[in-house]
């Protein structure tokens, strides 16, 4: 090698060590980018308005007020709806409960596409996580407070098949020191022991047992049963208000994101964050599945499939709607004299709520997805078995609708959203389990007094 | 001695040092060149479409099609979190005198263009009087691109739509409002 090119090559390793240093001081210049690509600092690598949705999930604050339920966040009323929740000695076979279908060890859903109960019920048990925070209950939003939608099955021929008189006599029997510590004494004029088996108000099948045996009892056994039987809603709502999502590594991801922490998306992993980047952009999920609950709250018709036990010709919405605005326990419904409160409810919910809007044919609830790898079966007829089944629905959206038109706002998932993302990121949606108080039945049994009548 | 040892730096330079300096050089170039189109450079990204308006910035203000009149149209609360019930009061104009207009029928609606959906809900609507007129009753039940339309039934027909843009509920402020305070 000659002198000069020994100094050609000196200068192009000069050079290049040079432009190296250059480059790796320019490198570490923009760290935080670094970190948004090497690391999962993900902050700068999100866009301000993917961002701000992703945000928007989190966290899931507590559960909006009851407004005619002034024991809804008190301990003592939870407890004792623990205890309703697990009665079974108010039902026609006296073996049911609320437990019965909405299993605690399976996110108070009964894992099965339809319930098994007393009758035919054509839609699938939802779970109860989470149902504190939705604007309407059940599939088709036919009760439009937690308390309400907890009396219904207990009146139900298909369900638990009971009735309030019923279940006054059992609160009398078994429950009056644990209710009378929530709710004050119960009704003077109930007499447990004057009450028939079964008295309820049956308003489209006037000649039912239960309905002539209502009329038969006199204004005052009326008037004492109904509060009693409010209150045991009451007590319901106030338990199924404990029954919270719990905490998921969504919420954790969330939390370190607004914090800044360079390692916020380890909550997440590699394929979450990509399924939560789709879920919140061009996989068009967050259109309906916004908000921390992962649900608008409100009804869509998807078009699905059939199954065989679901209807066929379930109007959904149209005929939740109507049975909700028809329902004695609506907000503002007519109220017996001795139920707690006596403030006036706005509901305003009600008066800007239309039955008759088109758009409310086939439709039914978006569920939220919290927990929702462990609430298989899916949709209101336990159509589809498990998610993957749910994204392949969404994927090619196949079939007619069987009732109605399906909702506009829904777009085939696009090749480019992988399905194992997804399906990473839904279960980031999984909460901390329930403390196991609630998830049993009170330790210890009901005091077992017998309430002496009082007339 | 001298002369030696540069030859030993220039041939550890020739085959170690350039070789490596380049290739670290190109790497970082490179890196630094594909960052950005990966979305991850520095700083927070733009979103591609035009900034709509929020509700939240109201009045927002429009002129209906027909040229008649000119409306101004404000939400109660002033920021509505998607999902929560609002009231909309629109001031009425007349467009040519600039004159508040009352005695006419205003009803206001909302849709998502983009969606083909409109409201969950069945807003009622009323005059206030001085040209202010409500609508109660609105849900904006998506974050998004929505149209509020602001049609004048009475004396002659005319509309107004005004984009807006419907940010998505931040839960750190609470839970939405269930009962707005009343209206006068």
């Amino acid at each position: 090698v000659t002198l000069p090119a020994r100094g050609a090559l000196g200068g192009v390793a000069f050079g290049g060590v040079a432009l190296g240093c250059v480059a790796l001081a320019g490198a570490a210049l923009t760290s935080r980018s670094i970190g948004a690509c090497a690391g999962p600092a993900v902050g700068p690598a999100l866009e301000a308005g993917e961002r701000a949705r992703i945000e928007s999930l989190s966290p899931l604050p507590p559960p909006p007020p009851s407004p005619e339920n002034p024991v809804a966040d008190d301990e003592r009323a939870a407890e004792l709806g623990r205890a309703y929740f697990f009665e079974a000695r108010w039902s026609a076979d006296g073996a049911s409960s609320c437990a019965s279908c909405h299993d605690p060890s399976r996110e108070h859903a009964d894992g099965r596409a339809l319930p098994r109960a007393r009758g035919h019920v054509g839609r699938h048990t939802p779970g109860l996580r989470g149902s504190a925070w939705m604007r309407w209950q059940a599939w088709d939003g036919r009760r439009d407070s937690v308390w309400s939608q907890a009396l219904a099955p207990l009146e139900s021929e298909l369900e638990q098949g009971s009735s309030r008189a019923r279940v006054a006599r059992v609160v009398a029997l078994h429950h009056a020191a644990a209710h009378e510590a929530v709710f004050g004494a119960l009704p003077a004029a109930l007499d447990a022991s004057a009450l028939p088996p079964d008295a309820r108000p049956v308003p489209v099948e006037p000649a039912h047992p239960h309905a002539r045996a209502w009329a038969a009892l006199d204004l005052a056994q009326r008037d004492a049963v109904d509060p009693v039987f409010l209150d045991v809603g009451r007590a319901l709502e106030a338990y199924v208000r404990r029954l919270a999502p719990g905490e998921a590594p969504l919420d954790r991801f969330v939390a370190a994101l607004r914090r800044g922490e360079p390692r916020a998306a380890d909550h997440l992993g590699d394929a979450g964050l990509r399924g939560l980047r789709a879920f919140v952009g061009e996989a068009g999920c967050f259109d309906c599945h916004h908000g921390p609950l992962l649900s608008d709250g409100e009804f869509h018709n998807l078009a699905l499939p059939g199954r065989i036990g679901a209807s066929e010709r379930d109007r959904g919405r149209a005929e939740g709607a109507r049975a909700l605005l028809s329902s004695e326990h609506r907000c503002g419904g007519p109220r017996p004299r001795l139920g707690l409160p006596r403030a006036a409810p706005r509901c305003d919910e009600l008066r800007f709520l239309d039955p008759a809007r088109p758009e409310l044919e086939g439709a039914f609830r978006t569920p939220t997805l919290r927990n929702v790898t462990r609430t298989a079966p899916y949709m209101h007829g336990g159509q589809l078995a498990r998610l993957e089944d749910v994204l392949a629905f969404y994927r090619t959206l196949a079939g007619p609708a069987r009732v109605g038109r399906r909702d506009h706002v829904l777009h085939a998932l696009p090749r480019s959203v992988s399905t194992g993302d997804l399906l990473a990121f839904l279960a980031s949606l999984e909460g901390e389990p329930l403390p196991a108080r609630w998830t049993s039945p009170p330790p210890a049994p009901q005091a077992l007094e017998a309430r002496a009548p009082e007339r | 001695v001298h002369v030696g040892s540069g030859r030993r730096v220039s041939r550890f330079a020739r085959t170690w040092l350039a070789p490596s300096c380049f290739a670290l050089a190109w790497l970082a170039l490179a890196w630094l060149a594909t960052a950005p189109v990966a979305g991850c450079w520095g700083g927070p990204r733009t979103d591609p479409e035009p900034r709509l308006p929020r509700l939240v910035e109201g009045p927002l203000r429009a002129t209906t099609r027909g040229g008649l009149y000119r409306v101004e149209v404000v939400a109660v609360p002033r920021g509505p979190r998607t999902g929560e019930l609002f009231r909309v009061r629109t001031r009425l104009r007349d467009a040519a005198s600039g004159e508040l207009l009352e005695g006419a029928l205003v009803e206001v609606d909302a849709e998502m263009p983009h969606h083909g959906h409109g409201m969950t809900t069945t807003p009622v609507h009323r005059e206030l009087g001085g040209g202010v007129y409500l609508s109660d009753g609105m849900r904006l039940h998506m974050p998004g691109r929505w149209e509020l339309l602001v049609r004048v039934l009475t004396p002659v027909p005319d509309e107004a739509r005004i984009e807006i843009e419907q940010p998505p509920a931040h839960p750190a402020a609470g839970p939405p409002d269930p009962h707005p305070g009343a209206d006068p």
